[in-house]
């Protein structure tokens, strides 16, 4: 026991990309993918929150990150940093959950895509102190999956463009463009938040 | 300031647990482990059997043209 003690302590001391390295050895969820599960939990957690609909979904969102994470452990191929690539596979992992989800709805009560709106316009229970947030998020839940979750992560994480086109498999330049386009159709939905006449183009 | 700006203020509740957590991505993890194992063996032993199968037939097949079994002891 000792020396898994000891083992822990050296691998909490290894960068990202050589505990994922370490870990891609594990035959099975071992040390280093635990130090990295333990290194990853809250940022993961804050992706997860951000996308999915509720607390409940969050949590089960995150530990599938986790679970992908680790058949996906030998893939990092450090052409971004680890974290960048890891919230990659967060987003792709929320995508597929809520898109699946959001089928599965459809399926079991037809004709019921306002229903699943309102659910969404409801997500983030902190949000009714700020008025102005919850109308923002409000409109996002309007958008397509992954445009709602491209502008979640640039505005609500501050990631900057170049990590973003990492992220979702894109050129920062494609990203701006794109998030330029979100925010001038969101505007014209809703001239009242932004204050600004509908066809005022709105900066990236 | 840009509305879209206001989305950083929004409080990310905390990060549940480290055992429970840890415990539910286990929870998940274990069961498709075993069933990914389980199936790289049905697959391997499949492999393996038509493989030897496969010899066997064509061994009986020769035996049955030829009037001779394979002589795997003879070499060159």
């Amino acid at each position: 026991m000792p020396s898994d003690t000891s083992d822990i302590a050296s691998l909490a001391a290894l960068a990202d990309e050589a505990l994922a390295a370490q870990a891609a050895r594990e035959g099975s969820d071992g040390a280093a993918f635990t130090t990295l599960m333990e290194r990853y939990r809250e940022k993961v957690w804050r992706v997860c929150w951000r996308l999915m609909s509720a607390q409940h979904d969050a949590e089960d969102a995150a530990q599938e990150v986790f679970v992908r994470l680790f058949f996906e452990r030998g893939k990092f191929a450090g052409r971004s940093s680890y974290s960048t690539w890891l919230h990659g596979v967060a987003i792709r992992t929320c995508l597929t959950l809520r898109r699946s989800r959001s089928r599965r709805r459809r399926r079991e009560e037809p004709g019921t895509a306002e229903q699943i709106e309102s659910h969404e316009s409801r997500q983030p229970e902190t949000a009714a102190a700020f008025d102005a947030s919850h109308d923002v998020v409000k409109l996002l839940a309007g958008l397509d999956e992954e445009d709602r979750a491209l502008m979640l992560m640039k505005f609500a994480e501050g990631h900057e463009y170049d990590a973003l086109a990492e992220m979702f498999g894109s050129t920062s330049a494609a990203l701006r463009m794109r998030v330029s386009r979100i925010k001038e159709r969101l505007a014209s939905q809703a001239g009242r938040l932004f204050g600004t006449p509908a066809a005022t183009p709105v900066r990236p | 300031m840009d509305p879209f700006e206001k989305l950083a203020e929004i409080d990310v509740p905390p990060v549940p647990a480290a055992p429970t957590f840890t415990a539910g991505v286990r929870r998940k993890l274990h069961p498709r482990l075993l069933a990914l194992h389980v199936l790289e063996f049905a697959f391997g032993a499949t492999v393996w059997a038509l493989v030897h199968m496969t010899a066997a037939l064509a061994a009986a097949v020769r035996f049955t043209l030829t009037g001779t079994w394979p002589d795997r002891t003879k070499r060159g």
